[in-house]
């Protein structure tokens, strides 16, 4: 499957329009890393874990929107938009990470 | 030594009634003690710790002496009655019904029945706690989870595989098949592919609210994560058919530079907004 954020694919023919794809994920309100990352805010340094859980979310994302583009029988995904939005929560930092693009089949 | 060795030995029962009655005895005489110099804090009397604990350390002592083994503190539990039944019925020279008097009654069963009072405190209290915040759940989850990256990176040597909870996108496949079937173009590029833009509509915003049910106490964060995707899932798609109708309706067929957004409308409340705007267009297929 290639991905890309552009709007057309250089030196590839582009047959089909399939549809838009999407994928979500979400990083909860999980109390303990939460608080680990609170410290850490507080005495600098990076957030691996934090890094990491994000860097999660977006996999399942492009993830989720990749096996959706399979199922329409496409092989590419053009005009990839990729989001972090805060929705707040109890610890007032869920994020959601979204994905999203214009399936295609090219040659 | 069991209930029948003592009922075939009447001298052993002899002694261990000795015992319990001299461990009551001490008990009431600690208890006498503390009330006659009023040793108190907050109007709660010591005495209501000490003497069952005494009694029992009494009775102990004499039972491991004589006997060489315990019997079970019994005269803790005589007196447990004795200072509830005088301080709270009889006299009540100290106790009144508030929090104080409500944690010094839960100290004196403790003391008397300390068995019952740890299973309720360590089992059921804090079963009850953990249960609400998952921390057996979250535990468990960080050992699995730390296992497995070990057996992936450390003797596969490969990378951690990401496992998706398929029941979260059961309705989101159904609903994106359905969308891309609607004859409608929805396309995240600026130009249409492999069409030609006839008629330009102009801008067109799709949305879609809900609300988060909020929760005082909360049982299970993955469960309320998973609730709040499939709504924002489910929003996503209304938004965007809300769009598609807006431009079906205005003679469009499809919409370019799409873009969707995912938004807190109301900080605290639990409020979101899914908006998908682009620019509607007429699109002709080459």
């Amino acid at each position: 499957m290639l991905l890309s954020s552009t709007n057309t694919l250089e030196n590839e023919k582009i047959i089909e329009y399939k549809g838009i794809v999407t994928g979500e994920s979400l990083i909860g309100a999980n109390v303990y890393k939460d608080l680990f990352s609170g410290v850490r805010d507080v005495v600098g340094g990076r957030t691996s874990k934090y890094e990491e859980e994000i860097e999660k979310a977006r996999r399942i994302a492009v993830q989720s929107m990749e096996e959706k583009a399979e199922k329409l029988g496409a092989n590419g995904i053009i005009g990839v938009s990729i989001s972090y939005d805060n929705l707040g929560g109890t610890m007032g930092n869920t994020i959601l990470v979204s994905a999203y693009g214009t399936a295609i089949h090219f040659e | 030594m069991t209930l029948d060795t003592y009922k075939q030995n009447p001298r052993k029962t002899l002694t261990a009634i000795c015992c319990i009655i001299l461990g009551t005895l001490s008990g009431i005489f600690t208890y006498i003690f503390f009330l006659f110099f009023n040793i108190a804090i907050f109007g709660w009397n010591l005495g209501l710790i000490f003497a069952p604990l005494i009694a029992g350390y009494v009775e102990t002592y004499l039972a491991l002496r004589w006997l060489n083994e315990s019997i079970g503190a019994i005269s803790a539990f005589i007196l447990f009655i004795v200072t509830v039944i005088y301080g709270f019925i009889i006299a009540n020279p100290t106790l009144g019904m508030n929090f104080i008097t409500l944690g010094s009654v839960l100290v004196i069963v403790q003391a008397a029945v300390p068995t019952l009072i740890n299973y309720i405190l360590l089992v059921v209290i804090l079963g009850i706690i953990s249960y609400f915040l998952g921390i057996f759940k979250k535990i468990t989850d960080y050992v699995y989870y730390s296992l497995r990256k070990f057996y992936f990176h450390k003797i596969k040597k490969e990378a951690l595989p990401i496992k998706i909870s398929k029941n979260t996108f059961i309705n989101d496949y159904k609903n994106c098949i359905r969308l891309n079937n609607r004859g409608f173009y929805f396309i995240t590029t600026n130009n249409p592919v492999n069409g030609k833009i006839d008629k330009y509509l102009g801008p067109y915003v799709g949305s879609s609210a809900f609300q988060r049910r909020m929760k005082m106490v909360s049982a299970d964060f993955k469960k309320e994560e998973k609730e709040m995707l499939n709504k924002l899932k489910i929003a996503k798609f209304e938004a965007l058919n809300n769009l598609a109708d807006m431009v079906k309706k205005d003679g469009g067929n499809g919409v370019i530079d799409l873009k969707i957004e995912y938004e807190l409308v109301d900080m605290g409340r639990g409020r979101y907004q899914v908006i998908a705007h682009g620019t509607a267009v007429v699109i002709k297929k080459e």
